[in-house]
């Protein structure tokens, strides 16, 4: 195996139990992550893509080891995740960090900035109390956050800043592996531009792997070296960047590339319109999961068979009988 | 294209502990029947609040409309009573509001709250009205709409919802549609349903649409005309081809900018942030975050001048480097 791989996830599955009632016994399961696979080496931005309830912050979860999958495993630097205890967890939680969607939410409302940024440094054991003020003023004036704003509460601050702060905070320890679940989602297309601008600078800085998270398709196009498109807890698709986005194979990836409006009026565009929503994640399951929205779908495979994710051409793998 | 509705010097203040701010000032534009004018800018930019001064919706207190004048069909809104105000509302004009979850109410099912309009606004009987509203769930695109008129909302997923809402709004045949930000909360495959349902009842209806969006890339697809709002004034307003072929205001410019583009490595974002309504800054409210910025603009804003050559289609700008008429 390549030695370049820093997380690799095998077969994963997480399932979400139903209870139907107060006396009955729950007998359905949300499929979140169905079976997935991917690797990431390291230094790239592994970009996941996918509609809401497709199961990307589920997999955020089980990489970052908050939850347990009910099968499968995930390999960081080729140790199990799952398996690692005591100095060897800690290392671990060291390593990988978390950048959230919703700044408004993810940050202490009743804690200063400073203390903020600063207390993974304090719970890691990292610095000396007395040094831990210094470290957190040079990150924010890292991430652009001006120092005379160690004392301000998360309220005080715009949506922007405030994802500067859990960009902050998410650096402190030096991290190698950042899972950003929709970073940028939820910023202002001005903010935003700040923003990813600043995640690829502290990446070519530190040498960062980034599993980039988020619905948007033109904010993953401009960061990810590959991308994996998830429908439904399964990756449907994994390519190249530019693959993906010049040659999709998998007929739901042309539907997702096809919706997004592209900002010129006069482009050309044949838009191909999905009929539905997506099917529940809820019970059994049988053929291709996107068959019954799909426009290229064949009575006599799709609706029975579900297909497997396989290598169409060197590094494009898609999840289709029809390609 | 006759007018149908012309905002004329709408200015709305909002009186706050903090003190009073103008969140919408001096905003003008007409969207003739039938076209679409999109409102576009960055949250807080006073988008909702110019449409919520159209249909006299303001929370008041704190909001107020302090001048200006709202012409559909030639009458002002404001001048009129409550009572024929009411009228309009879901009748000629109707709106889809931001958040598609508040404005439908829980405890009522879709089909109820859908016949519900078409009563206030027209003799039907009960029955009518739930036949009629079968058939418009029919029109937005609902499955088996006969028995999902007896769906209570949060049995409906998000498009849903949404399409329901679309129903709600187009019940009586209005002829201009208020829609703000009607897919931001969709998924992209959803979002592209929605609009394309959008436009085609729109089509079919004769419908104008006032269509509010922060979103560059829905504005490119649905618009005709674009006005770019900034602190609560718009900066920049023509026809939807100009606007992305030759933007002059230099936020218009900076927003199109921002936007991820196949082929751009780096991101060429504004600098620094929106300011506070509280506090704008002298002269140009952009000027604080404008690279092009000069003396003047920190001293005096300009006004929104026409910049197009006589007899092409109008280009209003707001900026100093568009107005040989500056003061020196
Ligand atoms: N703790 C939980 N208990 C039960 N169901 C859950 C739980 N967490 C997630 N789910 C379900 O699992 C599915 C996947 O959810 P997940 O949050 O991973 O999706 P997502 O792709 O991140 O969506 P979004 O884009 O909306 O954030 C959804 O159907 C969700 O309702
Ligand atoms: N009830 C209120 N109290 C205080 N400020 C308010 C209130 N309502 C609106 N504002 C302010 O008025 C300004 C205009 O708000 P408006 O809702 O019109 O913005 P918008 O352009 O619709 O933004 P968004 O894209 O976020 O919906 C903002 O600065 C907002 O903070
Ligand atoms: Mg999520
Ligand atoms: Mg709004």
């Amino acid at each position: 195996m390549d030695n370049k791989v820093l997380l690799d996830v095998i077969d994963l599955k997480k399932s979400f139990p139903i209870s139907k009632g107060f006396f009955s016994r729950t007998n359905d399961y949300i499929r979140a992550v169905d079976g997935i696979n991917f690797s990431l080496e390291q230094g790239e931005i592994l970009g996941l893509v996918g509609e809401s309830g497709c199961g990307k912050s589920t997999v955020a979860r089980l990489v970052l080891n908050l939850d347990r999958p009910d099968s499968g495993s995930i390999l960081f630097k080729g140790d199990n995740i799952f398996d690692l205890r005591q100095a060897a967890l800690k290392q671990f939680r060291r390593s990988v960090q978390i950048i959230f969607q919703d700044p408004f939410s993810s940050l202490n409302p009743r804690k200063k900035v400073g203390g903020i940024i600063g207390e993974p440094l304090l719970i890691h054991g990292i610095l000396p109390r007395g040094k831990i003020r210094e470290k957190v003023i040079e990150l924010m004036e890292l991430v652009g956050l001006r120092r005379d704003y160690y004392d301000r509460y998360p309220h005080e601050f715009s949506s922007g800043q405030r994802q500067r702060i859990g960009i902050a905070r998410a650096l402190s320890l030096t991290p190698e592996l950042i899972i950003a679940d929709e970073p940028v989602s939820a910023l202002d297309v001005s903010i935003q531009a700040q923003t990813i601008n600043l995640l690829m600078d502290m990446k070519k800085q530190f040498g960062l792997t980034y599993l980039f998270i988020s619905h948007d398709l033109s904010v993953v196009r401009h960061v990810s070296s590959r991308v994996a498109v998830m429908y439904l807890g399964k990756i449907v698709e994994r390519a190249t960047n530019q693959r993906l986005y010049e040659s999709p194979m998998h007929p739901y990836t042309e539907a997702l590339l096809s919706a997004v409006p592209v900002p010129d009026p006069c482009a050309a565009k044949k838009r191909i319109i999905l009929s539905g929503d997506p099917p529940s994640p809820i019970g059994f399951r049988r053929g291709c999961l996107f068959a019954d929205r799909c426009p290229i779908a064949d009575r006599t495979i799709c609706f029975d068979n579900e297909p497997q994710l396989i290598e169409k051409t060197t590094g494009h793998w898609a999840a289709c009988h029809k390609r | 294209m006759p007018v149908l509705l012309e905002v004329d010097n709408l200015q709305t203040q909002l009186h706050l502990a903090q003190g009073s701010a103008r969140v919408v000032d001096h905003v003008s534009f007409t969207v003739g029947s039938s076209q679409t004018l999109a409102l576009v800018g960055e949250s807080g930019c006073g988008k909702t609040m110019t449409a919520y001064s159209i249909l006299r919706l303001l929370p008041s207190p704190p909001a107020a409309i302090a001048g200006g004048r709202i012409l559909f069909s030639g009458v002002n809104l404001l001048d009129l009573p409550e009572q024929k105000m009411r009228k309009i509302r879901g009748g000629k004009i109707s709106m889809i509001f931001q958040e598609p979850l508040t404005s439908l109410n829980p405890v009522f099912r879709v089909g109820s709250q859908i016949a519900e309009v078409l009563q206030v606004h027209n003799d039907l009987s009960r029955q009518d009205a739930l036949e009629r509203s079968v058939q418009l769930l029919q029109d937005v695109g609902i499955p088996s709409p006969k028995e999902r008129i007896r769906d209570y909302p949060h049995q409906l997923s998000g498009g849903m919802r949404q399409r329901v809402m679309i129903a709600i709004a187009i019940a009586c045949k209005p002829q201009l549609l208020i829609a703000d930000e009607p897919t931001t909360a969709l998924d992209v495959t959803v979002q592209a349903q929605i609009m394309e349902l959008l436009l085609s009842l729109k089509q079919q209806h004769n419908m104008a649409l006032l269509l509010i969006t922060h979103d560059l890339g829905v504005v490119a697809e649905a618009a005709q005309d674009v006005a770019v709002m900034y602190a609560g004034r718009i900066v920049e307003y023509t026809d939807v081809k100009n606007l992305f072929a030759k933007p002059q205001n230099p936020y218009t410019q900076g927003l199109l900018n921002s936007l991820p583009q196949p082929g751009v490595s780096r991101l060429k974002p504004i600098r620094g942030m929106i300011p506070s309504i509280f506090e704008l800054p002298r002269g140009c409210k952009f000027c604080t975050r404008c690279d092009k910025a000069f003396d003047l603009c920190m001293q005096q804003e300009p006004g929104l001048v026409n910049i197009a050559p006589v007899g092409e289609k109008s280009h209003f700008v707001r900026c100093w480097l568009h107005q040989n008429n500056a003061p020196r």
